[in-house]
């Protein structure tokens, strides 16, 4: 943990040598006041506000602001009977409504207006809505889906509103506030009520998600990341077929271990102060449709989506060209929702159409081509078929425009078959990386338990010896500098 | 009376199997939702909050004493000022300690296995002393000129050179400069003809900003058959920091690569300064942040990488930097463009690109959604306020191809 921003960035990215003091100082803090209800609250959300902060001080009242309009709101929704039931929708309404409107109008304000500008075809001197500087909040789509989920939950009675304080440290706690995983307030509420000063820590298993998540970051995606995706991405129109080819590849293995390793990185950090969140993957990468896709990545969004979007859209229960138009929206919103561009919503779209054909064929079973597809001997060949289909989706959303991934596709099979820029022995590397990311990610789910187990018999100040040694390695074996994670930038 | 027997119809009772159904057992993980990916229930040994802390302390401790050279290079790395003094002190102490007890060794090992850094050297080109001849007290490791520039083979590192004074520009610059992108004026002989055959070298560099514009024209370059295209950008780097990369001598080694003139770089298009509204070290120490001894390093550093390319037969384009949303950063873009234009006039073969105002907004101030020469409004500037969008840098790029195109007298396809 002993890495450097560039020089000028103010970032608290968790493998920095700012985040680790950070990160022991407040420990040190929280060990002192575990057990002191307010008191921890007060110090984690000073903390959390510290930590967000840093990135952008501005950025603390929007926070702050969100934090208060969904703690008064649904304290407001809770308060009203049943017999207001009319007034309870509306209030409902206007809860998801000034969630939405915050989060469009940082995110998606210039998309549409420009987008509207385009569709009246209006003098781009006087475009109907002005175009404006907005800086995006980092973290902004995170809290926000947090917050709606808070909001929502009280409103259908599955919560009880709690006080001001608990939802400030829900939406702040700086562990997944700026990329999550997405909390619901279910999960997360129960465990700050019931934290108490003698809750023994599986400091074995932080160690081994936090451990596993800095090599993810700082060594698998920033190796990729500077070998072979940024290069042949920012020169797609010049790279040979093989390069493309290793780039679409490394990018998949890149954003998966970016990400992944960001959570994991955040669930250890989490479990070191007393919380347990859920899981966001599950080898997704091991799929064999992409309904199975769904299942395995990002599943904190997929769920937040399920049961947020489309099941109130009607989900399936609404006949069949309902349930269609529904899983579309329901994905190229999804698209939408990493970023306000079209690359984003054509990936949301692409998944959102291959979902379909799959439901569709599952929908019409015939019976020799159903037991086909599901004998084991299929299998193999729906793996290679999934992921090829989401290595070339991930192309739309890398690339920094439409043109370019269409592009980048054309170069997959017109481009010149050879002539890399590529030492052959970063190919040979990089084969290797990519090779070793799927079989791990094939292999039966306990691999690795020999080490969390043998990590789990150890003393806490061996198993942080031992952590210590790994984060050396790390560095060694990383860059100099680290890049801030993909997903911060949604 | 005998009753008939009433017709019963058999009824199939399915067989009952003495022999117990197999049920394989499944396996429950408690709350699995909330178990981390390919992690399993495992108990093990717990800790007390207290007994964590302690293993957090102990952790970085065993990090930091194994990785005590990535420490000093990190405290060298720190805004310049007493912070970075104090923490230099303390990282070298530890450093030392460590190299005695042999403690960086593994590191050392890693690193040197993986990461090969280049001797960092820089050479001035053969028409700097004609034409822009500069003190280049920067950063820069060495500095020496390519005029007194060995035969392959010889070492280049024992012939230093003394350069003469500074050309008298003044130190401060009060208002905006907006120089029109120019082409370099007839002093310089014809450049040669470019074909297919013999195609027109290209190198991007630079950083973010430089590989945004870098990258999209190699799109544009890529329609015709008359280039080869290096792109080499470094994100997050400057002038200000040779600490941190050392773009003197990084363009120093892509001129000097190879003795073959051949493969020598012709236009070479660059575009750093987003990351240089920080202090520098100067000869006599620190200099803040745009004040006059920091701009007169400034233009030093800015001169020397101009000489770097000044070589017959070669174009440098300085692409300046666009308007910026911050205003002590505006500041600086402000300064830091003034100097480029007034450097580029002093050397014949380079061209200061000003795109301030390609990304003005109607006001004159900073805009994130511009007018663009094809009459719609598009999203220019990313949301950082600094980084311009793809989009933008098209444009860009085509002002830079339109004059390399001008340069060399390059047909439309």
């Amino acid at each position: 943990m002993i890495l450097e921003a560039a020089p000028q960035e103010p970032n608290m990215l968790f493998p920095t040598f700012t985040f680790a003091i950070f990160f022991l100082v407040v420990y040190a803090a929280h060990v002192m006041l575990r057990g002191r209800g307010t008191s921890w609250k007060l110090f984690m959300v000073a903390a959390s506000a510290v930590f967000y902060g840093w990135w952008d001080w501005r950025f603390l009242g929007l926070l702050a602001g969100s934090i208060l309009g969904n703690w008064a709101l649904a304290a407001l929704l809770y308060r009203l009977d049943r017999q207001r039931e009319l007034l309870r929708r509306l209030l409902s309404a206007l809860a998801v409504t000034l969630n939405l409107a915050l989060l469009g109008f940082f995110k998606y304000y210039g998309f549409f207006s420009l987008a509207v500008l385009d569709a009246l075809a209006a003098e781009p001197t006087a475009p109907p809505l002005p175009l404006l500087n907005i800086v995006l909040p980092v973290g902004i789509s995170f809290f926000t889906f947090q917050a709606l989920s808070y909001v929502v939950d009280v409103s259908r009675g599955k919560l009880e509103p709690v006080n001001l304080l608990d939802v400030a440290v829900f939406l702040s706690f700086f562990p997944q506030l700026v990329a999550g995983p997405i909390v619901r307030a279910s999960e997360f509420l129960p465990q700050l009520s019931s934290q108490s000063r003698s809750d023994p820590i599986m400091s074995h298993e932080a160690a081994w998600l936090i451990g596993r998540g800095l090599f993810k970051k700082v060594v698998i995606s920033s190796y990729l990341a500077q070998t072979i995706v940024d290069p042949v991405f920012a020169s797609t129109s010049v790279a040979s077929r093989a390069d493309l080819w290793l780039a679409m590849y490394s990018y998949a293995i890149q954003i998966y271990a970016d990400f992944s390793g960001y959570t994991d990185i955040a669930i250890g950090l989490a479990l070191l102060l007393g919380f347990r969140f859920p899981q966001n993957f599950d080898n997704p990468y091991r799929a064999t449709s992409i309904r199975d896709f769904w299942r395995r990545w990002h599943q904190t969004l997929s769920r937040w989506l399920r049961d947020y979007l489309y099941i109130p859209l009607g989900g399936s229960r609404k006949g069949k060209i309902l349930t269609y138009r529904n899983l579309m929206l329901t994905m190229v919103l999804g698209g939408l929702w990493h970023g306000a561009a079209w690359t984003f919503v054509s990936w949301g779209a692409i998944h959102g159409i291959v979902l379909a054909i799959e439901r569709l064929s599952t929908e019409r079973p015939r019976r020799g081509r159903t037991e086909l597809a599901q004998s084991p001997a299929f299998q193999p060949l729906r793996w290679f078929v999934t992921f090829h289909i989401v290595c070339l989706a991930w192309i739309f959303f890398r690339a920094g425009s439409l043109n370019q991934a269409l592009d980048f596709l054309t170069g997959l099979i017109q481009a010149p078959p050879t002539g890399s820029s590529i030492q052959p022995s970063q190919i040979l590397l990089l084969i290797l990386i990519i090779v070793g990311a799927l079989i791990f990610q094939l292999a039966p789910p306990n691999f690795g338990e020999r080490i969390r187990s043998s990590l789990s018999r150890q003393h806490p100040v061996s198993q942080g010896a031992a952590l210590g040694a790994w984060f050396a390695l790390v560095v060694a074996l990383g860059p100099q500098g680290v890049s801030p994670f993909i997903y911060f930038q949604f | 009376m005998r009753r008939r027997p009433v017709f019963r119809r058999p009824v199939f009772r399915r067989p009952v199997f003495s022999r117990p159904v197999f049920r394989r057992p499944v396996f429950r993980r408690p709350n699995a939702r909330l178990q981390p990916e390919g992690s399993a229930a495992s108990p093990g040994r717990t800790a007390t909050p207290g007994q964590v802390l302690i293993s957090l302390v102990v952790c970085l401790a065993v990090a930091g004493m194994l990785s005590t050279a990535r420490l000093v290079t990190m405290a060298e790395r720190q805004e310049f000022g007493s912070t970075r003094e104090n923490w230099l002190e303390a990282a070298n102490t530890l450093h030392e300690s460590a190299t005695r007890l042999k403690l960086d060794r593994p590191a050392r090992t890693i690193e040197n296995l993986l990461h090969n850094d280049r001797a960092t050297e820089v050479v001035v080109g053969e028409l700097a002393d004609e034409q822009g001849p500069i003190d280049k007290s920067t950063g820069s490791t060495l500095i020496k000129n390519a005029g007194s520039r060995p035969v392959s083979g010889d070492s280049v590192a024992d012939t230093p050179t003394t350069l003469p004074a500074t050309p008298t520009v003044p130190p401060t610059i009060a208002a905006p400069t907006t120089v029109p992108p120019t082409t370099v004026p007839p002093t310089l002989p014809p450049l040669r003809q470019v074909s297919p055959a013999d195609p027109i070298r290209i190198w991007a560099g630079g950083d973010s900003l430089g590989e945004y514009v870098g990258s999209r024209l190699q799109y544009k370059v890529a329609d015709h058959d008359l280039s080869t295209f290096t792109l080499d950008y470094h994100i997050s780097t400057g002038i200000a920091r040779p600490d941190y990369f050392d773009w003197p001598a990084n363009l120093s080694n892509v001129m000097l690569a190879n003795d073959d003139l051949s493969t020598r770089p012709e236009a070479i298009v660059y575009m750093v300064g987003g990351n240089d509204d920080q202090p520098m070290l100067g000869p006599d120490g620190k200099l803040a942040t745009n004040s006059t001894e920091w701009l007169q390093e400034y233009r030093t550093r800015v001169a020397l990488m101009m000489d770097i390319t000044a070589y017959p037969g070669i174009r440098f384009y300085w692409v300046g930097l666009p308007p910026m949303q911050d205003d002590r950063r505006q500041a600086v873009a402000r300064n830091v463009n003034a100097i480029l234009a007034e450097e580029a006039a002093l050397r014949d073969w380079v061209t200061f690109v000003d795109i301030v105002p390609l990304l003005l907004g109607p006001d004159g101030g900073y805009q994130q959604y511009i007018v663009g020469p094809d009459g719609e409004p598009h999203k220019a500037r990313e949301g950082d306020g600094v980084h311009v969008t793809a989009q933008a840098s098209q444009w860009i790029s085509t002002i830079v191809w339109d004059l390399i195109r001008s340069d060399w007298a390059i047909a439309a396809p």
